[in-house]
């Protein structure tokens, strides 16, 4: 391509791209214009037979999270996806360069630094060698670091892809980009496309769960599991982690199950009226979520809440009842997908570690992260196991980039503890269960694991690699919400 | 709070702590509690209310606002079951939707029938279509016959005053 086509491709992809905002900014308005709306009850638009798409439009708008049936026989049913947000250090968990242990204190070579822009880094930095010691563990003799040390009874179960990158090196459009394919907001969520796309199993629960951990919800916000252009219905449910984990689930005192029941079929009946009038896909969304309000009164309660489980189950994780901790929210996700849930996703955060505090140093804070997760993680993939559902369940571990193999030197000056940059040339996510084979290792990097030298993974990669186990080819899999405009999950 | 006719102008000073079911809200750090505001307080403009990052108003959390931390380029769309819950459920709605009745009332008299179609109005800027009153008008009488038979409910649910509950 010659620039100018290559120009035009970008102005035509950013035009798109302005277009879908557009759709999401005015949908009401578009969907009135365009139609799409017009769609009566029960029917499709994937009957009109525009596009290639295989798939072509899966959103029913009388029964929008009814459980459908994948592309093609898929390995995976439900998807539990924890994202470590703030970027935990591939080089203390996962990524074993005892090269760089011997670059230790060494100033980085001017080779590495060319042309390459970090989020802290100045001038010419230190090599910092591995804050963590590594050992080969089961039958597949992986390494993996002495941080994790629970993890390491179940490493024969994990495929690590060491190659991960991203262009992103912030963290709230790092986690926009791994979560819903675009580094700006707007975007469909990967938990939402899979519910548009699979619907649930549980018509009493919402089909996407989103729990978070950590003190704080991550940076990119809640368009981290927002909708985007697809129906709203689709966008995760965030639940809370501490206390009840879903507030108002009681009727007010004086109101019977009868006259709740008699008063949410008059407002849907009010909402119908509206959407004859007015054909905002919207209005049934709402209608939707009105029935799964009503039908969660009854099965949250039971669901929801983990102070039920047996003793040896809450040894297992290290829950604490009745406090916020990521370890309950582990145990949640795996009541969540037994119960049929479609996807449940967990963030925790506190991954950060620039070295400017205790807390943010690698061989501190970070080890204090591991020691939160180590156990209930473990104890999950153990758990999914003993009751036959890591075969179809895929758990994933994820974040938005890793950390430089050079200690952060923020403004040039030496920090006070030992810390590593944003780096999105090569970082880990590892995946298990859900027909993925355990015991591997994907991809090459450097000696100091810096660069990738083979098997490059893009967010867009992960995201296909969880449709195909789920049982869709992500090329095919579409959502038409436009005259002539498609809406691909990548 | 505007359509039930409980919205205070009141400007400046303090925050404010709306109603909220106890036990919800916990302040990391130094474990303040959320003392209910008295009077006029209770319904202020939302910018009011009081908020720290670590434990925002909850309510305001089911409708998915922005969490002021970090800069907001746009709101999502959002629409979600817990916000159903939410106005179903939330207390602070009850008492709304008290007021809004009183008010209802006041300006329609006893024609059930007026007070839905006022009620309407002012909710909606516009009035009601036939189909939508019918509905409206079926579920009073069904829920009219349930707290025939159960003079207990129907007091809970119409008590005067929220802040005694």
């Amino acid at each position: 391509m010659t620039k100018d086509e290559l120009n035009n491709d970008r102005l035509k992809k950013e035009a798109a791209h302005a277009q879908m905002q557009m759709h999401t900014r005015r949908h009401f308005l578009k969907e009135s214009a365009f139609g799409l709306g017009a769609l009566a009850f029960g029917s499709l638009l994937g009957s009109c037979g525009r596009g290639k798409a295989a798939s072509s439009n899966l959103f029913d708008p009388v029964n929008p999270l009814a459980a459908k049936a994948p592309m093609f026989p898929g390995t995976a049913r439900s998807v539990i996806y924890i994202h470590m947000a703030g970027a935990p250090s591939q080089l203390e968990l996962f990524s074993y360069k005892p090269e760089l242990a011997k670059l230790d204190g060494l100033d980085c070579p001017p080779s590495l630094l060319e042309g390459k822009k970090f989020a802290f880094i100045r001038g010419v930095p230190k090599m910092l060698g591995p804050q963590a010691k590594f050992r080969q563990h089961g039958q597949s003799g992986l390494w993996l670091s002495d941080n994790l040390p629970h993890l390491s009874n179940v490493i024969d179960d994990i495929a690590f892809i060491n190659t991960v990158a991203t262009d992103q090196f912030n963290h709230a459009p790092a986690q926009l980009l791994m979560n819903t394919g675009s580094a700006r907001g707007g975007r469909p969520s990967i938990g939402s496309w899979i519910t548009y796309g699979l619907g649930t199993e549980n018509k009493n629960l919402p089909g996407f769960v989103v729990l978070t951990s950590g003190g704080n919800n991550p940076d990119g916000g809640k368009s981290l599991w927002g909708s985007g252009f697809l129906p709203s219905v689709y966008q995760g449910v965030q639940c809370r982690s501490e206390g009840d984990p879903v507030l108002f689930i009681s009727d007010p005192e004086g109101m019977s199950r009868d006259v709740r029941k008699a008063s949410i079929e008059a407002i849907n009946k009010v909402n119908q009226e509206e959407y004859k009038a007015y054909n905002d896909p919207e209005i049934l969304s709402r209608i939707a979520q009105y029935e799964m309000a009503y039908k969660m009164q009854i099965s949250v309660p039971d669901v929801m809440d983990i102070k039920d489980e047996p003793h040896y189950i809450h040894d297992m994780y290290g829950t604490k009842p009745g406090e916020a901790c990521f370890a309950n929210n582990v145990l949640l996700a795996r009541k969540l997908v037994e119960k049929g849930v479609r996807f449940v996703q967990l963030f925790d955060w506190g991954w950060d570690a620039h070295g400017d505090s205790a807390g943010n140093a690698v061989d501190i804070g970070l080890v204090n992260k591991c020691r939160q997760v180590d156990k209930p993680v473990t104890a999950l993939l153990l758990d999914l196991k003993q009751r036959g559902l890591l075969d179809e369940t895929l758990v994933v571990w994820g974040s938005e980039f890793g950390r430089t193999p050079m200690q952060e030197n923020r403004d040039g000056k030496t920090m006070a503890f030992k810390g590593r940059d944003h780096h999105g040339d090569a970082f880990t996510v590892w995946m298990a269960g859900g027909g993925i084979k355990g015991g591997t290792s994907y991809g090459e990097t450097d000696e100091i694991g810096y660069s990738i030298v083979d098997g490059k993974t893009e967010a867009f990669d992960i995201q296909a690699t969880i449709l195909n186990q789920l049982g869709f080819n992500h090329e095919q899999f579409t959502y038409e919400f436009q005259e002539g405009l498609s809406g691909l999950p990548m | 709070m505007a359509v039930s006719a409980v919205l205070s102008a009141k400007m400046f000073g303090k925050s404010v702590m709306p109603f909220q079911p106890p036990g919800i809200w916990k302040s990391p750090y130094n474990g303040a509690d959320w003392k209910l505001s008295e009077g006029e307080d209770q319904y202020r403009r939302a910018v009011y209310t009081y908020w720290k990052r670590t434990a925002p108003y909850p309510s305001m959390i089911g409708f998915d606002a922005a969490m002021r931390d970090v800069c907001l380029p746009r709101r999502i769309r959002t629409n979600t079951p817990l916000q159903a819950l939410s106005t179903l459920n939330d207390s602070a709605y009850l008492d709304m939707a008290r007021h809004f009745a009183k008010r209802m009332e006041h300006t329609a008299g006893n024609d059930v029938r007026k007070q839905i179609e006022k009620g309407y109005e002012y909710m909606m800027y516009k009035s009601i279509q036939p189909a939508k009153l019918d509905i409206l008008i079926g579920l009073y009488n069904t829920s009219l016959k349930a707290f025939r038979g159960d003079a207990k409910d129907a007091r809970a649910l119409t008590g005067i005053a929220l802040n005694r509950l």
